[in-house]
């Protein structure tokens, strides 16, 4: 047992791990809420990681590839404000119809990053401005309603105690893409794309057609959980949260997705979804008001950012360097270049 | 200012020496974008009057002065803040609960206050390589949550009425606007003629290179931030006086537009490149389509996707022009 222990790879220690510690957290915070857990909790759990789970997957499949989309949370607006405007009398062809033109947008996306070989964070931080302009010019610069309750009743009604039609959805696309990573060669061909470009070309990657269906799946992924979400509140608004960005890179990084990429599974990456889910829980048990929460969801972004920053792992091991060697280091150690990771970072010099 | 012309290719692995490609014609894009203006302008009642040229000018120095800011990250190589918004909100609520201490006081208290902000996010990026965006926008959802728990959520009102100072108007136009140029004179200033300007243009445009070379990469970065942060906090203290109150809303729009600004000004996102006078240039074109599109009463909807369109195009544009590749 110790040694399949320690033999384990991050990428898969580290969401096991996270969701054991989320749920021992859940499972005592009722000890100081002075409350008892119910069946209602991992219903309404589940409730929150339906549309976590797709966000986390949107942007962790980015993310794997060596890329981040920050577009999801506008895709994740416009998937709602689409199916609330054209969902009256046909809801499921309204929420595909939003996710065909998120889909079609991402994938746009992916062909631009693509063929400039421009980082995806600044051309996504562009559009994603742009669509979320586009959500409040045909929202009228509002929210709009959603009058037909007949679907917010068939979607959040309980099946199996804790679980939803939504809730359904987001589980059977995580097996789906899980079952996809594992019998095909989608998941080697992703983490290669993120692990490293240049030999993915030699070996015969098609990288352009990669990057342009991850982004492509990663907005309709995106728009899907917005569409469910709208049609559970009856609502959609432009009013752009970062709130989710924040909570699906924190799944990413917790499910041991590293922004470095090529390293993560799927199982992780729900793993990390469900694990913030548990935490957005815990909270409601604890009445903790929002803004606090929002801070500890905040400080935990920066400390697993910052544990996967390539300087923390070069600063530890200069640190061991220097105690093995008694003498004055040699300024070698100084250079960036010497950790593999550092090429491959997202981000900075989008190398 | 040579270093930010250096043929130098960015950072990464050693990639095999590549020609610098003729510079395409960007400046097609510029007279695009100034003859659409001008064109739209013709048909737009009131676009071409004094009045209205100096609310193009009075609503650009909130923009620029948070864009100039920017321009410290963005050189530095490390993308762009999406912080700026709630940083300046605390810059209007440090300025308007100081101000019994009188005015510089209270404005110097929110530059440092927000610098600091900053600096710590500088620090993560700068030391432990981080990535800065999603430093930013977790620091932003910090800060938001912080000033609410501080100000319960409620309007932080003006202590004493020595805010109205900032709204004055001095020849016409408002002091923000005489604020906004000197602070670019210096900006300037630092840039070309500084150690620091110099190195910070080297870390941005070959951060391996200048690891090397054996500059505190680190430090660099971290003090690009807090002078951000400083900058953004005044661009706060701005917004706090026009509105006469603080919330933690109050900077919201900065970020978009100081973002678009800086870009547009041609500050090249992946660091490295770009002038404070061309953040100045940024800020008139991006405030100037806000008018105009105001002026012919599209709302906030219409505004955001011309100026994310204008992002994206910019950033491509800018890319194939230098032939930078990864």
């Amino acid at each position: 047992m110790m040694a399949r222990l320690r033999s384990a790879r991050p990428e898969v220690l580290v969401p096991a791990v996270v969701l054991l510690a989320s749920v021992v957290f859940l499972l005592v915070s009722p000890v100081f809420a002075e409350r008892s857990l119910s069946s209602f909790d991992v219903f309404n759990l589940m409730q929150g990681f339906a549309p976590l789970g797709l966000v986390t997957l949107a942007v962790g499949l980015t993310v794997l590839c060596g890329e981040y989309d920050l577009s999801v949370v506008s895709m994740f607006a416009a998937g709602g404000m689409m199916s609330v405007l054209w969902g009256e009398d046909h809801p499921v062809l309204a929420a595909l119809a939003a996710v065909a033109v998120c889909l079609l947008i991402g994938a746009v996306q992916g062909a631009i990053i693509a063929f400039t070989g421009l980082h995806s964070i600044p051309v996504t931080l562009g559009s994603g401005i742009a669509i979320i302009g586009f959500v409040r010019v045909i929202g009228h610069d509002g929210s709009q309603s959603y009058d037909n309750f007949d679907v917010p009743l068939w979607l959040d009604r309980t099946l199996a105690t804790v679980l939803s039609p939504r809730s359904l959805v987001t589980l059977a696309i995580i097996v789906i893409v899980a079952l996809l990573f594992a019998r095909t060669s989608v998941g080697s061909t992703l983490r290669a794309v993120g692990g490293n470009r240049r030999a993915s070309v030699v070996v015969g990657v098609r990288v352009d057609r990669t990057l342009i269906t991850v982004f492509g799946v990663s907005g309709a992924l995106a728009s899907l959980a917005g569409s469910l979400n709208a049609y559970s509140f009856a609502s959609a608004t432009a009013d752009q949260s970062n709130s989710l960005l924040i909570y699906a890179t924190a799944g990413t990084l917790l499910g041991g997705v590293s922004l470095a990429g090529g390293r993560g599974h799927i199982l992780g990456l729900a793993a990390g979804g469900l694990a913030v889910a548990t935490l957005q829980q815990s909270f409601l048990v604890l009445a903790t008001p929002d803004y606090v929460s929002n801070i500890v969801f905040a400080l935990l972004l920066v400390a697993v950012a910052a544990l996967d920053a390539p300087g923390l792992r070069q600063m530890l091991s200069r640190r061991l360097a220097r105690r093995r060697v008694p003498s004055r280091g040699a300024p070698g150690g100084q250079v960036a270049g010497s950790d593999p990771a550092d090429s491959a970072r997202v981000g900075a010099s989008s190398s | 200012m040579t270093t930010t012309e250096a043929p130098l290719d960015p950072g990464g692995a050693p990639a095999p020496a590549r020609p610098r490609q003729a510079a395409r014609p960007l400046w097609l894009l510029w007279v695009a974008v100034a003859a659409l203006i001008v064109v739209i302008g013709l048909d737009t009642p009131r676009f071409f009057t004094i009045d209205n040229a100096r609310a193009i000018l009075s609503s650009s120095s909130l923009v620029g002065i948070a864009a100039l800011g920017l321009l410290f990250i963005v050189a530095s190589g490390n993308l762009v803040s999406l912080a700026i918004g709630s940083t300046a909100s605390v810059g209007a609520m440090v300025l308007l609960s100081n101000l019994s201490l009188s005015l510089p006081v209270a404005l110097v208290l929110a530059a440092l206050a927000c610098g600091l902000i900053a600096a710590v996010q500088g620090v993560l990026v700068g030391h432990l390589r981080a990535n800065p965006i999603i430093i930013t926008i977790a620091a932003a959802f910090a800060i938001d949550g912080a000033a609410t728990a501080v100000t319960d959520g409620t309007t932080i009102a003006p202590e004493t009425r020595a805010y109205q100072r900032l709204n004055d108007t001095v020849g016409g136009l408002p002091i923000g606007v005489y604020v906004l140029l000197v602070l670019t004179v210096i900006a300037t200033a630092v840039i070309r003629y500084t150690r620091f300007g110099r190195e910070l243009y080297l870390v941005g445009e070959n951060r391996q290179a200048a690891y090397a070379a054996g500059l505190p990469v680190g430090r660099i970065i971290t003090i690009a931030f807090a002078v951000a942060g400083a900058f953004f906090g005044i661009a706060g203290a701005f917004a706090g006086s026009f509105n006469q109150g603080a919330v933690v809303s109050t900077g919201q729009s900065l970020t978009f537009d100081a973002i678009a600004a800086a870009l547009v000004g041609g500050v090249a996102i992946l660091g490295g490149r770009g002038s404070a006078f061309g953040v100045l240039i940024g800020t008139l074109v991006i405030t100037t389509i806000t008018d105009l599109l105001l002026l012919r009463s599209y709302g906030t909807g219409a505004q955001t996707l011309v100026k994310g369109l204008l992002i994206v195009v910019v950033i491509v544009g800018f890319h194939l022009r230098n032939g930078r590749q990864r």
